[in-house]
């Protein structure tokens, strides 16, 4: 049976989005918001929706824009359109959750510029097809609302005790949690839970 | 220089652990039942806790290497007589787990553990941490429950008074055998003075470190509180300062391993704690201090080398040879010592 | 006198007190990518604060002219972008004209440079928080350094973090990260964190 290079089979993309190179936990993208903002379940789903929207469409319009054109200029013209793509989308979304938007302060314009879409444009846009490259920008983009979401859960329930608001009975509640250098020392841990759940994963399948 | 033709790690080690044993007979004489209980708790999950981890890593647990005792009893000597036992034991569990084992184990830690477990929980937990209670007349004063009730009197410890107030609300006496409000173990002051002299002697700590940050902080203290020897004293005792700079910050894993970054850490180490201390009012502004130094200790013995090294290639000063050549013997002696381990 | 000790007291407290990186997590992610070369740090962290300085100083200007208020919030982005991008073009232009050697020795970075949560970040704290030029330039300046001080930080001990010696499931990225949340606890004390009882 003919090879399909390991890279570019959709099978591969998923997987690396979701899980080798999660944008959060691995390649460390995106990760001021989320230590700042995302110390709740509901802060954590806030900044999920707010950097899917935001990142989708400013990295489906820019695909449009022409590779010819130098580096240095193209990545303005990404960053114009990020604020562009954020005028609708800050509407939106003050519109339906206008307290949770408010809670998450400057930490949500400051998705326009967002490191995933600074880094990762470049491989995205250059290296796959147009299928390959929707397919990698969904899946890293699930990758990351996974992550964060996981983590505001995590950190609201050993952070402050409850859970989506509520209290839940937990016999200790480690406040630190729920600062920011909690959610450093959080992110760390949960990375190399990750690295380990690759690995035994790695091992499973070589068996 | 750092000794290396003498000191053996094993008899550094050996000498931490008589004094802290010493300063843990002191608190146990203080604080009674609970201090003992406090400690053998934090000592013991510290102990369990590395021996946990260096089997998950696989690796060869060594009797010999007592760092995880000797980071619990310095962990339990700063905590108050009164602080709850799962504070301790998160404590216990962040120091050796975050600070010691994620680093690649002893040796390779880059923040003093202890200092890193009890900053952790005096930030989960301030008001179980942070606050004191009075020295027991009996051996049993202090209830045992975990969280200590409501009618024994905590109060916030004779350093924050001092921040807040500017004037030592002990007498001299009392700081110096450590009858105030504080932690358990760090505030006998006549005590840590003849440890501080014992341990230099033996060279297992640091002289120059520990000096630069004793005079640096001492002299900025003498003048800010208008040459009042009593807050300087209040200073040193106070906020597990001097316990700070002997255990935490010139301890042989953590402290930079050349004479000149030494005198530069401890005058670092020095001045952020004062700074801490009178800018920010910081309660315990040492461990915060020890913590931020650390990197920078590491980074002064970069830079020490290959400022020597330059001298060396240059020729310039012959003294530079024999200090490049005693320099690439110690590293070679760290390099062997890292190989056996 | 009494202003050489406020724009110290700012300095102090924009690159210490309120770090860019310890305590407002802001450049984390482009922290992470230019720790791992300890020869550009230097370099880089200059171009940042040489943006942030610039940037501020025209959000200043801008804030002057604009009423940066009520509806405001939805095009303030844009603005800043727009600002943003002229900075950059301009300095790459000079560089390109003026100094060639150093264009291209900052060619690679300086878009990482420019397009990071750290300077967006600061033109929006700097426009929240500051009321004179002076107040400005400083924090602005403040920012950038704050973030040197956080690169040059986690730089000295990178090959620590991602040597061998550490377990395998936490050498390098998470171990990054914890190292950089215990700093975090350690500056938190700079903020006069008491606990109230």
């Amino acid at each position: 049976m003919a090879q399909i290079p390991e890279e570019s089979s959709n099978k591969n993309i998923i997987f690396n989005a979701l899980l080798k190179r999660n944008p959060l936990l691995v390649s460390g993208m995106v990760i001021a918001p989320a230590v700042m903002t995302a110390d709740s379940f509901s802060g954590a789903v806030t900044l999920a929706a707010a950097f899917s929207i935001i990142t989708f469409f400013t990295l489906l319009i820019s695909s449009f824009v022409p590779k010819k054109i130098v580096y240095a200029v193209r990545i303005i013209m990404y960053a114009f359109i990020g604020a562009l793509v954020y005028v609708p989308s800050a509407i939106a979304l003050k519109y339906f959750i206008p307290d949770a938007i408010d809670n998450m302060g400057i930490f949500f314009p400051l998705l326009i510029i967002n490191s995933f879409i600074v880094s990762r444009s470049e491989s995205i846009f250059f290296l796959e097809t147009k299928g390959k490259m929707m397919l990698d920008i969904i899946f890293c983009i699930i990758g990351y609302d996974a992550a964060v979401i996981l983590f505001g859960i995590i950190r609201e329930i050993i952070g402050s005790g409850t859970a989506n608001g509520k209290i839940i009975g937990m016999p200790l509640v480690f406040s630190a949690f729920s600062e920011p250098f909690g959610g450093f020392i959080l992110i760390g841990i949960m990375a190399a839970l990750l690295r380990l759940l690759m690995l035994v994963i790695k091992k499973f399948g070589q068996k | 220089m750092f000794s290396h033709d003498e000191k053996t790690e094993t008899s550094m080690m050996t000498d931490m652990l008589i004094v802290l044993l010493v300063l843990a007979a002191v608190s146990v004489y203080y604080y009674g039942l609970r201090a003992a209980i406090l400690i053998v708790l934090t000592t013991a999950v510290c102990c369990i806790t590395d021996l946990i981890c260096i089997k998950m890593r696989k690796k060869e647990v060594k009797l010999s290497d007592i760092s995880a005792l000797l980071t619990g009893l310095t962990l339990s000597l700063m905590m108050p007589a009164s602080v709850p036992y799962f504070a301790a034991a998160a404590a216990a569990v962040v120091a050796i787990a975050a600070a010691k084992q994620a680093f690649g184990g002893h040796g390779c830690e880059i923040f003093n553990p202890a200092a890193v477990g009890f900053l952790f929980v005096s930030l989960c937990f301030p008001d179980n941490v942070l606050t004191y209670p009075g020295y027991s007349n009996t051996f049993t004063g202090i209830p045992l429950d975990s969280l200590v009730p409501s009618d024994v009197l905590l109060r916030p410890s004779m350093e924050r008074i001092f921040i807040v107030t500017g004037s030592s609300p002990a007498s001299l006496l009392d700081m110096l055998v450590g009858k105030f409000y504080g932690p358990m173990g760090t505030g006998v002051l006549v005590i840590l003075a003849v440890a501080a002299v014992f341990l230099i002697l033996r060279r297992t700590v640091s002289a120059i470190a520990l000096l630069a940050e004793a005079a640096v902080s001492g002299v900025i203290v003498f003048i800010l509180s208008g040459f009042d020897l009593l807050s300087v004293v209040c200073f040193f005792a106070g906020g597990m300062t001097l316990f700070g700079m002997i255990f935490l910050s010139c301890e042989y894993s953590t402290v930079p391993k050349t004479r000149s970054s030494r005198l530069l850490y401890g005058i670092l180490v020095g001045g952020i704690t004062v700074l801490l201390h009178y800018y920010s009012k910081t309660e315990n502004a040492i461990v915060y201090a020890v913590i931020i130094a650390a990197p920078l200790g590491i980074e002064l013995d970069r830079r020490a080398l290959s400022f020597a090294e330059m001298l060396n290639k240059k020729g310039i000063f012959s003294k530079s040879n024999r200090s490049v050549r005693h320099m690439q013997e110690t590293l070679d002696i760290l390099e062997k010592n890292d190989e056996e381990k | 006198m009494e202003f050489v000790k406020n724009i110290l007291l700012a300095a102090f407290t924009s690159v210490i007190i309120e770090n860019t990186v310890f305590s407002r997590a802001l450049g984390t992610s482009t922290l992470i990518l230019v720790a791992k070369n300890r020869k550009n740090i230097f370099g880089f962290g200059l171009s940042v604060t040489y943006i942030t300085a610039i940037v501020s100083v025209l959000t200043y200007f801008v804030g002057k002219l604009f009423d940066l208020s009520g509806n405001s919030y939805i095009y303030i982005p844009l603005v800043y972008i727009l600002i943003l991008g002229v900075v950059y073009i301009l300095t790459l232009l000079c560089l390109w004209r003026f100094a060639v050697t150093l264009f291209v020795k900052i060619r690679k970075y300086i878009h990482m440079s420019a397009f990071n949560c750290a300077v967006l970040g600061a033109m929006f704290i700097i426009s929240e928080y500051c009321e004179t030029f002076t107040d400005y330039l400083v924090q602005g300046i403040g920012i950038g350094l704050g973030f040197v001080l956080a690169v040059y930080m986690t730089s000295v001990v990178y090959d620590r973090i991602y040597s061998e010696k550490t377990p395998y499931s936490f050498r390098g990225f998470p171990l990054l990260m914890i190292y950089i949340g215990i700093l975090s606890m350690a500056f938190w004390g700079f903020s006069g964190h008491i606990a109230n009882f």
